[in-house]
């Protein structure tokens, strides 16, 4: 590798923290292996997706969000938003991969039949399965991602230009896949809605943002009103945006006849199984308070913002959580049968295996941050 | 490619004919599929469920009936249609709809896809795992083992493309015929009938 | 690393390591885990192989129908049971639990060798004694016994396939307290009306030909949730040939699917009406005159006895309104006679049972049903002369329990004894003390009133507790010696052979050698027998009969018997009444007794239950804030014997308390909501219990189902799941037969 990107820093707090993070998980990987899925994970027949799933589409989201934002800035010329491109890219790619450890704990079998069933998975061209396709366009993805940031911290900056606008494409495509994994699903009238995706792309450029905004706090750039006023702008409109989407989607799908769309929007209203998610976390913590916290900070408080964009982050979790597990928790055996009311518990297994993919994300990105120098010239 | 044309050709068209009011809720079939094919001991481990359906009638008093459900084998299978390793595949053959072990990743969209509940993961296999119309049975010449031992005889099984077949007669003779969920478009080979014999 | 070392099959998961993975190595089985995981190459080929394995004939032995079943063995191990198809008892089919049956052998719960108490009893410490140590344990703790207060001071109950050389010994040890509890814990009441009114019981096969009736009138007997599965079978195909059904029980059992009528009356009223439906088919001259003119006695008798019982005052007693008691019996009658109406199987209920059963009895006799397709079929024995083998001679000394003439229960049966007057007797230690009990395949701690009973009391006034099973049952766990039985899949047993519709020979043949240190109950009976010094009533062991048997048969028969494991003997007519052919009954005036002249001096001295002609006889009511405890079977479990059985715990493990809505609006309850039962007489509190609020329960009553609670920790599955109902129901008598009463009892439901 190229001399002058490599500078060894001292090993900081944060990496030992994120390792400490992604020790965590060492309970669920133990709990997994002696006594497998089933016995591990809150997920059922019915519920067969969890916390990883969620997990995973929620790392991506933030892969993607940021990728956005950064191809933004440096593809489109955005200036507002040019900034710490190295950084971005690199949470970027940090966030992919432990997008990718939390589906490695989601996918089942002997493991060292994963790499032989990686070459059957390329044999034959799955084209109608949504996945397939989600994985082929992430395997291509990935690479990209990781020559974006070695272009970036090479200085290579057409290279970098390019990687970067396929990337946009590739990332959005993918992400797009992603949604369609859900909005395929005829069964689950949830998910299989137009604006689904649509949705989708919003809450991530969102947690994209807000990662941005939570970056800039730490940083020396906490001081430049510029982007925090770009970002936190664009961040209130998207998150205005998603609560009015939220809202009218609740009470569209409420009102009007009996179907199974309205009983599945009972279940985050009054009170439904989900609806202390919905109201406290999704609405409440994630997307008004940030709002106004945005407006108290005049958009320009960096703490505020950063704060905003931490609550924000944490409301797209939980818009995630909601809407994957309560696509699934009704059910039933015909359509002349009352639905079934499921439940999804998380189990202690899940829940460490989901936190230590954000130690995986930290210890990626501080390992990055240990190795290569980070820091932008100012232009 | 994988066969997801909705008017599919097979030499033989296996189905599942349940003749709904003979089910008396014994679950012997759910045992005899559980024992033949060790399925794990879990609750949530089966191939096949009898539902106890509680209801009212017209003026309003309580009633009660079975529902047997398992894998409807659909000729248009999302569970095949959303596998991204091609472990989940209709055989051209029969339509049987299966999972290859060997092949199968765990990522579970099949169950997510599926609108009946159908698969379950199975831990000792590592890979998901649902009804497979018996298929080791019925190619030995035997019934499946839910059908062998179905103490109401609610369940029939054999080939629709034979209309000497006990499940065509049926279906021939019967007063309804009712797939689940067909609004699904799903094209089940379960059948539900009441016949009056 | 690789999860492959978890990959097990499902019963070995819970066989454990030191269960039976580790024994397979001992007795040369093969462990399937070597077997499993072989990777198959091409897509699906895996799919096209299926290996059935090894056949042997055997019958079921998890509930006493004992449906033949064919045994499927891969490398030894059972891998699969399955129906027999020639077996009348369920022409191929087996329900979940016969299904689940396998599991009975491969529990490493089970009890593994002999065993000798060595804690307090109940408390569940035992040693590990070879048979020989077992068997001298008995003689010495059983023989001063015997000596101080004769043998009759044993009690044995019997129950299972085994019985006979359990018989055997206690004949000729010289006790006539011998008692099977499918008499006075189940079916007494019944077979005592009917013997009563047509000089034969039902039968445990019983003798309802459902499957070409054209009206089933079915009185709390649930044939498709108490399943059996010839009768399961022929009740689903009676109603898919278009029967109705009249079904009536308080609460909709699983056998309420499909009815035409789901009569919920009160409690404990089924008397009223049955007599209601016999007032409106004597008023309405609606009777099979034919019949009642040829075949009984006591009509002229019945019209006047019956002008009482109107619809009305039916109504009133049963709650079911008199229009809908009218159109029934006009229905009823108007297919006669390829009609029945079936009383309850386990008549041990409101201690009218046995006047219940009577007036049942008399509405098919109006019917002419007897010997006709759709009524009452008669069954034949099987025509075959086998050698008498010798038996010791029976003693004349008197029963413990009441039961022999001049005794408080002259009807009752002394070949099968009250079971429950063994406990009383045991308890008082009256007419003379009961010092030791014999129990083979019978667990009264979970059959029985407990509550009110207090069988614990009765136990601990014995000397002696023997034990014979195959698992440890909560009675097992109070025993001083315990001999453990092989299950059915691992021993021989004597053939099977049965008087009925088609009688029949079946064979069971041990599928496996033994897994654990057991023995069947031959060899436990003659080892005890033989340290008594009465070994010689034990020469003909199961093999022994089963070459007996064989060797009386035509080449033919015994080809098709020891390869298909049953003999049909098919020359029969089980409709003689169709043909018209003449009908006996053993009855005393060789007649169906209507009227039941053997009945009269009783009826003078004790009253109204032993009326001649049934007299309505009201059940005890709860008082006000009492619920009547009901309970019955679940199609997902046998008796309290397979609530440690992983698959059928699947379907089923735990015990929710039916309730009505109005009652549960009454009391507050919300479907879900946790309660206990209070027994109103002992105080005992039940743990905590779901609630089912229902209208499929009748207001004023509460249902369990039976089996649950055991209390005995070496079943780690099934200790303490659900409730026990046996800690909450009545020790009636009924007066006549001398069977329990159980309905009686009341509990209150407070919030747990
Ligand atoms: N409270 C209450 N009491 C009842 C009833 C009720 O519903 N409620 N029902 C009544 C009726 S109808 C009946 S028939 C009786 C049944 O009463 P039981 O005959 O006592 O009942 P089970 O639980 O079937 O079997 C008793 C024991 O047999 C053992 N066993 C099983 N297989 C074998 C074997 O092969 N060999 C040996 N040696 N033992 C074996 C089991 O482990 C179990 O411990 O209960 C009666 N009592
Ligand atoms: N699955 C399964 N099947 C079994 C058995 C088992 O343990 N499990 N045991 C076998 C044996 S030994 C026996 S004896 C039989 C028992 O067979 P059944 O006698 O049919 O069984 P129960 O469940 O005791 O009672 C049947 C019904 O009687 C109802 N009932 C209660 N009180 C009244 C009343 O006052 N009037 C009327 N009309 N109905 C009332 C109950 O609600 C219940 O639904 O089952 C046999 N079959
Ligand atoms: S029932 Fe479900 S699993 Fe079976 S073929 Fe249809 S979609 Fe697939
Ligand atoms: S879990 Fe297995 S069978 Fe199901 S979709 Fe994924 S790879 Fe295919
Ligand atoms: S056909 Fe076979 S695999 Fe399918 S439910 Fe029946 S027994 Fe189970
Ligand atoms: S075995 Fe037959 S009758 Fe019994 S529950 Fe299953 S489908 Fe119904
Ligand atoms: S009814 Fe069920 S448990 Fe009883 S003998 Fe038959 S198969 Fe066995
Ligand atoms: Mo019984």
């Amino acid at each position: 590798m190229n001399a002058s990107i490599v500078q060894k820093k001292p090993v900081s707090i944060w990496l030992v923290l994120s390792f400490l993070v992604a020790a965590v998980g060492l309970y669920g990987i133990i709990q997994v292996f002696t006594h497998g899925q089933e016995e591990s994970y809150g997920i059922s027949r019915e519920v067969p997706w969890g916390i990883l799933i969620i997990g995973y589409s929620f790392f991506v989201a933030i892969s993607v969000g940021t990728a956005i934002i950064g191809s933004l800035a440096h593809v489109f010329k955005v200036d507002a938003f040019h900034i710490m491109s190295k950084k971005v890219a690199l949470i970027s790619l940090a966030s992919l991969i432990g997008a990718f450890y939390l589906i490695f704990w989601e996918l089942a079998g002997p493991f060292e039949l994963q790499a032989l069933r990686l070459v059957v998975y390329f044999a034959e061209f799955e084209t109608t399965s949504p996945i397939w396709w989600m994985v082929t366009f992430y395997m291509l993805e990935l690479p990209l991602l990781a020559l974006e940031v070695y272009f970036l911290l090479s200085k290579k900056s057409n290279s970098a230009f390019m990687a970067a606008l396929v990337g946009f494409f590739l990332g959005v495509i993918a992400y797009g896949t992603l949604a369609f994994v859900f909005a395929s699903n005829a069964t689950r009238p949830l998910w299989h809605t137009s604006s689904f995706s649509l949705f989708f792309i919003i809450s991530a450029v969102a947690a994209g943002i807000s990662v941005i905004l939570m970056m800039i706090f730490f940083s020396k750039e906490s001081s430049n009103k510029k982007s925090i006023s770009a970002l936190s702008k664009t961040l209130f409109i998207l998150l205005f945006i998603m609560l009015f989407v939220d809202v009218w989607n609740v009470i569209i799908n409420i009102y009007g006849v009996e179907t199974e769309l309205s009983e599945t929007m009972r279940q985050f209203v009054g009170n439904g199984v989900l609806s202390g998610n919905f109201y406290t976390y999704e609405i409440g913590l994630g997307l008004v308070i940030p709002m106004i916290l945005i407006v108290v900070a005049k958009f320009e408080n960096s703490f505020l913002t950063a704060l905003a964009g931490f609550l924000a982050v944490i409301g797209v979790f939980f818009a995630r959580f909601d809407t994957i597990v309560g696509g699934q928790l009704l059910s039933r055996p015909s359509s002349q049968m009352d639905f079934i009311q499921h439940t999804y518990n998380v189990s202690a297994s899940e829940l460490t295996l989901f936190i230590s993919g954000l130690g995986v994300v930290g210890i990626v990105y501080f390992l990055g941050a240990m190795f290569f120098d980070l820091e932008e010239e100012t232009h | 490619m994988k066969n997801i044309n909705k008017k599919m050709k097979k030499d033989q068209n296996l189905a599942m004919v349940i003749v709904g009011d003979r089910c008396i809720g014994c679950d012997a079939c759910y045992v005899a599929c559980k024992t033949d094919w060790d399925v794990p001991a879990l609750k949530e481990a089966f191939r096949t469920k009898v539902w106890e359906v509680e209801g009212k009638d017209q003026y309003g008093n309580p009633t009660i009936g079975f529902l047997p459900t398992l894998c409807n084998h659909c000729d248009n299978a999302p569970c095949v249609a959303v596998c991204p390793t091609g472990a989940s595949f209709k055989r051209d053959e029969d339509g049987i709809v299966l999972v290859e072990p060997d092949m199968c990743i765990g990522c579970k969209a099949c169950m997510v896809a599926c609108p009946y509940d159908a698969r379950y993961y199975n831990e000792h296999e590592q890979t998901v795992d649902k009804c497979t119309f018996c298929l080791p049975r019925i190619s030995q010449g035997l019934d499946p083992a839910c059908v062998t031992t179905c103490v109401g005889e609610s369940r029939n099984f054999g080939d629709l493309n034979d209309p000497e077949s006990n499940v065509s007669k049926l279906l021939k003779d019967a007063t309804s015929v009712a797939r689940l969920k067909e609004d699904e478009g799903t094209l089940p080979n379960v059948y539900y009938v009441t016949v009056n014999y | 690393m690789s999860r492959h070392n978890i990959n097990r099959r499902g019963f070995l998961k819970l066989a454990g390591a030191t269960g039976i993975a580790a024994t397979a190595g001992v007795t040369g089985i093969p462990s399937p885990l070597s077997a499993s995981a072989k990777k198959e190459s091409a897509k699906g080929a895996r799919f096209l192989k299926y290996d059935r394995g090894v056949h042997s004939p055997s019958f079921c032995e998890m509930c006493f129908w004992n449906c033949g079943v064919d045994v499927y063995t891969r490398d030894g191990i059972i891998h699969k049971l399955e129906g027999n198809k020639l077996n009348p008892n369920n022409r191929g089919h087996i329900c979940a639990k016969g299904n689940a049956g396998i599991q009975s052998t491969y529990d490493p719960d089970r009890i593994q060798s002999p065993l000798i108490r060595t804690g307090k009893r109940g408390e569940g410490k035992f040693k590990k004694v070879s048979w020989d140590e077992a068997y001298q344990y008995v003689f010495d703790k059983l023989n001063p016994l015997v000596k101080k207060y004769g043998p009759e001071t044993l009690a044995t109950f019997m129950h299972g396939t085994g019985e006979r050389y359990v018989h055997m010994f206690s004949v000729a040890l010289g006790t006539p307290n011998i008692t099977v509890p499918a008499y006075s814990q189940c079916m007494g009441s019944r077979e005592m009306a009917w013997a009563l009114t047509y000089g034969t019981g039902i039968s445990g096969h019983e003798t309802f030909d459902l499957a070409n009736s054209k009206h089933m009138m079915i009185f709390g007997r649930n044939f498709a949730g108490a399943v059996q599965v010839r009768e399961a079978e022929d009740f689903a195909e009676g109603l898919a040939r278009g029967s109705k059904l009249t079904y009536i029980d308080p609460r909709q059992s699983e056998s309420a699917v499909n009815a035409t009528d789901w009569l919920q009356l009160n409690p404990g009223s089924d008397m009223a009406l049955a007599l209601g439906f016999i007032h409106v088919i004597i008023r309405d001259n609606l009777a099979n005159m034919d019949f009642v003119r040829k075949y009984c006695y006591g009509y002229n008798e019945l019209v006047e006895h019956i002008k009482q019982y109107t619809p009305e005052w039916a109504s009133k007693k049963t709650g079911i309104d008199a229009k809908t008691i009218e159109r029934i019996a006009w229905d009823f009658a108007k297919d006669a006679p390829n009609v029945v109406a079936v009383p309850p199987r386990r008549m041990t209920r409101y201690g009218n049972d046995t006047q219940t059963v009577r007036t049942i009895a008399i509405l098919n006799a109006l019917m002419g049903n007897w010997g006709v397709p759709g009524g009452i079929f008669i069954r034949t024995a099987v025509p075959l002369d086998l050698p008498k083998h010798e038996h010791p001679p029976a003693t004349k000394a008197r029963r413990a329990d009441g039961v022999g003439e001049g005794e408080k229960y002259p009807f009752a049966p002394p070949s099968l004894g009250r079971t429950n007057g063994i406990y009383e007797a045991t308890l008082k230690q009256k007419p003379y003390p009961i010092k030791a009990w014999l129990l083979y395949g019978t667990n009264p701690i979970s059959h029985s009133s407990v509550g009110v009973n207090n069988l614990y009391d009765a136990m601990n006034n014995l000397d002696l507790i023997i034990a014979i099973d195959t698992q440890f049952s909560d009675t097992v766990m109070y025993a001083d010696v315990v001999f453990p039985e092989s299950t059915y899949l691992e021993r021989d047993d004597a053939p099977y052979i049965q008087k009925d519709k088609v009688p029949f020979i079946a064979l069971r043949r041990a599928a496996i050698k033994p897994i654990y240190d057991t023995k069947g109950c031959y060899d436990i009976c003659k080892g005890i027998a033989e340290k008594f010094g009465l070994q010689k009533w034990f020469e003909h062991s199961p093999e022994h009969m089963i070459e007996q048997l064989l060797s009386s048969l035509s080449d033919e028969q015994k080809e098709t018997l020891e390869k298909d494991g049953t003999l049909l003997f098919e020359d029969v007519d089980p409709y003689p009444g169709a043909s018209g052919g003449p009908l006996k009954f053993a009855t005393t005036t060789g007649k169906v007794q209507l009227y039941v002249k053997d009945l009269e001096e009783y009826y003078q001295k004790e009253g109204d239950n032993f009326a001649p002609m049934p007299t309505y006889i009201e059940a005890p009511q709860p008082k006000k804030d009492e619920f009547r405890m009901l309970f019955g079977r679940t199609p997902h479990h046998s008796h309290a014997r397979t609530q440690n059985n992983w698959i059928l715990l699947e379907l089923q493990d735990d015990t929710p308390v039916w309730m009505s809505p109005k009652d549960a609006k009454y009391l507050g309850f919300k479907d879900g909501d946790m309660v206990r039962l209070i027994n109103t007489k002992t105080g005992f509190k039940s743990h905590p219990e779901p609630i089912k609020v229902t209208e499929r329960i009748k207001d004023g009553s509460v249902f369990i189902h039976h089996g649950f609670g055991h209390q005995t920790k070496a079943w780690t599955r099934g200790y303490n799941k659900g409730t026990s109902e046996n800690n909450f129901i009545s020790d009636g008598v009924d007066p006549v037969s001398g069977a329990a009463a159980f309905h009686n009892g009341f509990v209150k439901v407070v919030r747990a």
